[in-house]
């Protein structure tokens, strides 16, 4: 099993999220159940834009496999 | 008989066929052929091409070629000029030519002039069999249909370390790093010239074998002329492309046209510096939808919070009023009671007040004053009132009361009225 989301899968869900906030009437109680996952969704996107590190380390284990 | 045998020395041989060959070939001929090898020799600057003739892959015709130092300067130049490339191996030219024979070199073709227009020609229509050989076996535009990951994170990029365009490329990517992180390999090719096709195909190949670790590759190349780039018009090289698996964009920055490999590429972006702006723009893309998403979010959120708050506040003006009124109702009905009670209350008591004074009255009458002061008295004997004669004897002391005043009496024994 696994529980992690990509970010293409996060952006996904987020403008779902988003367009049914913005095209229904929600009540207050189920928007902010909405908006507490769309931060966590947010939060995931924007870590895909500015780290790398994981896999850098990955791709460099893999290459370095190689040579061995 | 041996003697009658003629022996010619190789020199008079040489000689005999020299004279031929002059006699026979004085003039100068226009031939085709292709250049098998240039062999060029760059300290002396002479060129000895070896030149065949191919069906197939078969050689029918091959001969050796003498291009003099000063004459290759001069046609190479114009060849350049016109076809944008230098002269070199595999290349099918038309060149005009006088046949020379050495007693020591052999046979030779002088070449004095090529028409480069024959292999410009000749290079639009390989290049164009190319293309329909990609077409026909259905890879031309495989490598486009390929998705680009959203954010281009881990790039495979084949080019130089001295190339400009390499160095333009890293250059607009680190002015974004504090916003976008992307990493990159290099994988160093020959970008341009004779060995190019063969040192770009192997680096392609090593990124395949590891194409599950980047999301695309780039070529790129820029800075170093725009003479050699027919090798991206080569089969192979653009059929390593076409057949990529990850998304291949180019940016081998040149003016003329657009070669195979950037037909065939997902994206031809032309330039370095171009290529770096789509990476970056991928991110910046992603960036903004993210953005679009928070302010979705927060101008909804504030406005359902603001009208659930303003729907609370009416609910609450509605409870008050609405209980005010109420209340209102209820306190009316409670003084209209109060008044009520109040009014049967006083009707109650002014009656019992009317019996009252009734009473009062008739008690007054039955006062004992009040009797007296009508001429009645009250005989007392011993402070107790008599009612009948048979209380008295003769000789009692009694008391007759009066209104006002009193007298004392002593009963006389009864004279016989009755008998009068």
């Amino acid at each position: 099993m696994k529980n992690e989301i990509t970010y293409s899968e996060a952006i996904e869900e987020l403008e779902a999220i988003v367009s049914e906030i913005e095209n229904e009437d929600i009540s207050v109680d189920v928007l902010s159940e909405k908006v507490k996952r769309a931060s966590v969704l947010i939060g995931i996107c924007r870590k895909a834009l500015n780290t790398t590190e994981e896999e850098v380390k990955k791709i460099l284990e893999e290459l370095n496999q190689d040579k061995n | 008989m041996d003697g009658e045998r003629k022996i010619f020395s190789l020199s008079d041989l040489a000689r005999s066929l020299r004279s031929v060959i002059e006699r026979n070939y004085s003039g100068t001929y226009w031939v085709k052929a292709e250049i098998a090898k240039l062999n060029h020799y760059p300290r002396s600057g002479h060129c000895y091409p070896d030149l065949v003739e191919k069906t197939g892959e078969q050689v029918v015709a091959q001969m050796r070629a003498t291009l003099w130092a000063g004459d290759y300067k001069l046609i190479n130049q114009k060849f350049i000029e016109v076809t944008g490339e230098s002269l070199s191996e595999g290349m099918a030219i038309l060149f005009q030519t006088s046949v020379t024979y050495h007693p020591v070199y052999g046979l030779s073709l002088q070449i004095q002039q090529i028409e480069p227009s024959f292999t410009l020609g000749q290079m639009a229509y390989e290049k164009q069999k190319t293309i329909e050989r990609l077409r026909a076996e259905g890879i031309f535009d495989r490598n486009k249909t390929l998705e680009m990951p959203l954010l281009p994170r881990r790039l495979a990029v084949v080019s130089v370390e001295t190339s400009k365009g390499y160095h333009d490329f890293l250059k607009i990517l680190a002015g974004y790093q504090d916003r976008f992180t992307n990493w990159h390999k290099l994988f160093p090719a020959l970008l341009q010239g004779d060995k190019a096709v063969e040192s770009l195909t192997a680096q392609l190949r090593l990124i395949k074998k590891k194409a599950h670790l980047f999301d695309m590759a780039a070529i790129i190349r820029g800075g170093g002329g725009d003479v050699g780039l027919n090798c991206y018009d080569h089969y192979t090289l653009s059929r390593e492309i076409a057949n990529f698996p990850i998304p291949v964009i180019t940016g081998i920055g040149h003016a003329t046209n657009e070669t195979i490999s950037e037909m065939v590429a997902w994206q031809n972006k032309v330039t370095p510096t171009d290529v770096a702006y789509f990476v970056v723009s991928r991110f910046a893309e992603f960036d903004s939808r993210i953005q679009a998403a928070l302010s979705v979010i927060s101008t909804r959120s504030q406005q359902t919070l603001s009208s659930e708050k303003q729907r609370l506040m009416r609910s609450a003006g509605y409870l008050k009023s609405f209980s005010t009124k109420a209340l209102q109702k209820d306190r009316m009905v409670l003084i209209s009671l109060l008044n009520g009670l109040q009014n049967s209350a006083s009707r109650f008591l002014e009656k019992e007040g009317r019996e009252l004074v009734y009473l009062d009255a008739k008690i007054n009458l039955l006062r004992p004053e009040a009797i007296l002061k009508r001429g009645f008295s009250i005989t007392l004997l011993n402070g107790k009132s008599i009612k009948s004669e048979n209380e008295l004897k003769p000789g009692d002391r009694i008391t007759t009361r009066l209104m006002q005043g009193s007298i004392e009496s002593i009963v006389q024994p009864k004279t016989s009225e009755n008998e009068e």
